[in-house]
C-alpha cells in the first residue's frame, strides 16, 4: 500500500491533486482507516479554521472607512500630468504656494454678511463643529447647508488641521491656539460659476506643501480634539 | 473612484481581519489597515498575476513586518500582546452558549503566528496556495507542509478540549 503524505491528503482535500494521483490517493482512503483518519483531521482543521474566524469578520469603524475614503479621494483628485506641467507653466518663478495664495486671497469676496465668514459660512459655525465633529459625519448649518468632516491630519509642524466641506468649497482650517483658521479653500464644483478641476488638484499640492500626514484614526482624532 | 478605490472600501473588513491575525490587537490591525490601503494608493498595482486581495494582504504583511523591523531597531517596546495574552482572540468574546466556537478562537490565537496567518489565508480566504506563497514570499512546498500542521494542530486541540468538554 502506497503512504501518502499529510501535504499530499491536504492537496486531496483541497481538490487540487490532479490524475492519476486524485484517484490513487481517493483508493488508498477507501482500504486504510488510518490514512482516511489522518485525511479527516486535515478536513477537520480547515472547517474549525473557518468557524474560528469567522467571529472575526466585522464591520471597520466609521472612521477608518471615512478615513481610507478620504484617501481614495484624494487620490482621484490628484493632478494627471498634463497638470502639473500646466502649473508649472502658470506658475515658473513662484511656485505652488503662490497659486494657494491666490485662492485664499479670493475668499473675502465671498463673504456675505458683516460676520467673519467663509465661503458664507460664519467662523462661529466652523469653529463649533470642527471643535467636536468626527471626520466622516456631517454637522447641518444655519442656512440648511452640511459641513462634511472629511479628515483630520496633522501639518509638518504637528498642527492639527481638518479638511471639510461646505456648500460649494472644499477648506482646509488648522488650529491656531484655540481657534480653527482656514488655511485655505477652494471651489469644489457644487457651486455655480467657479471652475473646480484645477483647485482641487491646488488643494492637493497644498496638502503636499505643507506635509500633510495620513488621516489620523478615531483614536488619534478624539485625543488630538481632547473629545476624551 | 479609482480602480483600486472601488475595490478597497468593500475588502476593509476582510484586510482587518488579516491584520488581526498579525498582530491580535484592534488598534494596530486599524493602524496597519490604513497604512496598507495608503501604500496601495499610493504605488500601481505592480503583479497582475495574483488576485487583488493576495495583493492588498502581501503589503499589509509587509507594512507589518516593517513596523515590527522598525520597532526592534529603535530598541522600543513591541506593542502587541504578550504570547500568553490572545488579543482577538480571546474566547470570552463569543457568547457562553457557543463554547466550542470560543474555544476554537482560542486554539487559533495559541498557534504560531506563521499557521494562524496561513490558515486564513488558504482556508478562510481561499487563495491558492500560489497565492499564498506569493503573500508570504515563500516557496509553495514551505506553503503546503506548513498549512497541513496547522490544520492538523488546530483539529488536534479543538478535538481535546471538545472530549474534555464533553
Amino acid at each position: 500500500m502506497t503512504d501518502h503524505s499529510d501535504e499530499t491528503l491536504m492537496a486531496f482535500a483541497d481538490g487540487m491533486l490532479d490524475e492519476p494521483l486524485f484517484s490513487a490517493v481517493a483508493e488508498a482512503v477507501e482500504h486504510d482507516e488510518a490514512l482516511a483518519a489522518r485525511l479527516e483531521q486535515l478536513v477537520d482543521g480547515a472547517r474549525l479554521a473557518r468557524e474560528g474566524f469567522a467571529p472575526l469578520l466585522e464591520p471597520v469603524s466609521p472612521a477608518l472607512e471615512a478615513s481610507v475614503r478620504a484617501m481614495i479621494a484624494r487620490k482621484a483628485r490628484r493632478p494627471l500630468g498634463k497638470w502639473q506641467i500646466n502649473l508649472a507653466w502658470l506658475l515658473p518663478a513662484a511656485g505652488v504656494a503662490a497659486a494657494v495664495m491666490s485662492v485664499v486671497v479670493a475668499l473675502p469676496l465671498l463673504q456675505r454678511s458683516a460676520q467673519p465668514t467663509w465661503g458664507g459660512v460664519e467662523q462661529s459655525q466652523l469653529q463649533a463643529a470642527l471643535d467636536t465633529l468626527p471626520s466622516g459625519a456631517d454637522h447641518v448649518l444655519k442656512d440648511g447647508g452640511t459641513l462634511h468632516a472629511v479628515a483630520s491630519f496633522t501639518d509638518s509642524t504637528g498642527t492639527l488641521c481638518r479638511e471639510f466641506e461646505v456648500p460649494g468649497y472644499v477648506m482646509v482650517a488648522c488650529r491656531a491656539g484655540t481657534d480653527w483658521q482656514v488655511t485655505m479653500a477652494v471651489a469644489n464644483g457644487t457651486a455655480e460659476g467657479y471652475q473646480t478641476a484645477s483647485g482641487l488638484a491646488v488643494l492637493d499640492a497644498y496638502l503636499d506643501e505643507i506635509g500633510a500626514s495620513a488621516p489620523l484614526l478615531e483614536l488619534e482624532e478624539r485625543a488630538a480634539l481632547n473629545l476624551d | 473612484m479609482s480602480t483600486i478605490g472601488s475595490s478597497l472600501v468593500p475588502l476593509l473588513p476582510r484586510l482587518r481581519r488579516y491584520a488581526l491575525a498579525l498582530c491580535r490587537v484592534a488598534d494596530t490591525a486599524d493602524e496597519l489597515v490604513q497604512m496598507a490601503c495608503e501604500k496601495a494608493l499610493a504605488s500601481p498595482r505592480q503583479t497582475l498575476d495574483v488576485s487583488f486581495e493576495a495583493w492588498m494582504f502581501r503589503i499589509l504583511r509587509n507594512g507589518w513586518i516593517d513596523r515590527l523591523r522598525r520597532q526592534k531597531t529603535r530598541g522600543e517596546e513591541i506593542d502587541i500582546v504578550e504570547h500568553s495574552d490572545l488579543g482577538a482572540f480571546d474566547g470570552a468574546r463569543i457568547p457562553e452558549s457557543r463554547l466550542i466556537l470560543g474555544k476554537t478562537l482560542e486554539a487559533i490565537g495559541r498557534l504560531p503566528d506563521e499557521q494562524r496567518e496561513l490558515l486564513l489565508l488558504v482556508c478562510v480566504e481561499e487563495l491558492s496556495y500560489r497565492d499564498a506563497a506569493e503573500v508570504l514570499d515563500l516557496p509553495i512546498g514551505t506553503v503546503m507542509s506548513r498549512l497541513a500542521r496547522a490544520r492538523r494542530k488546530l483539529a488536534e486541540d479543538v478535538g481535546l478540549e471538545a472530549g474534555q468538554l464533553l
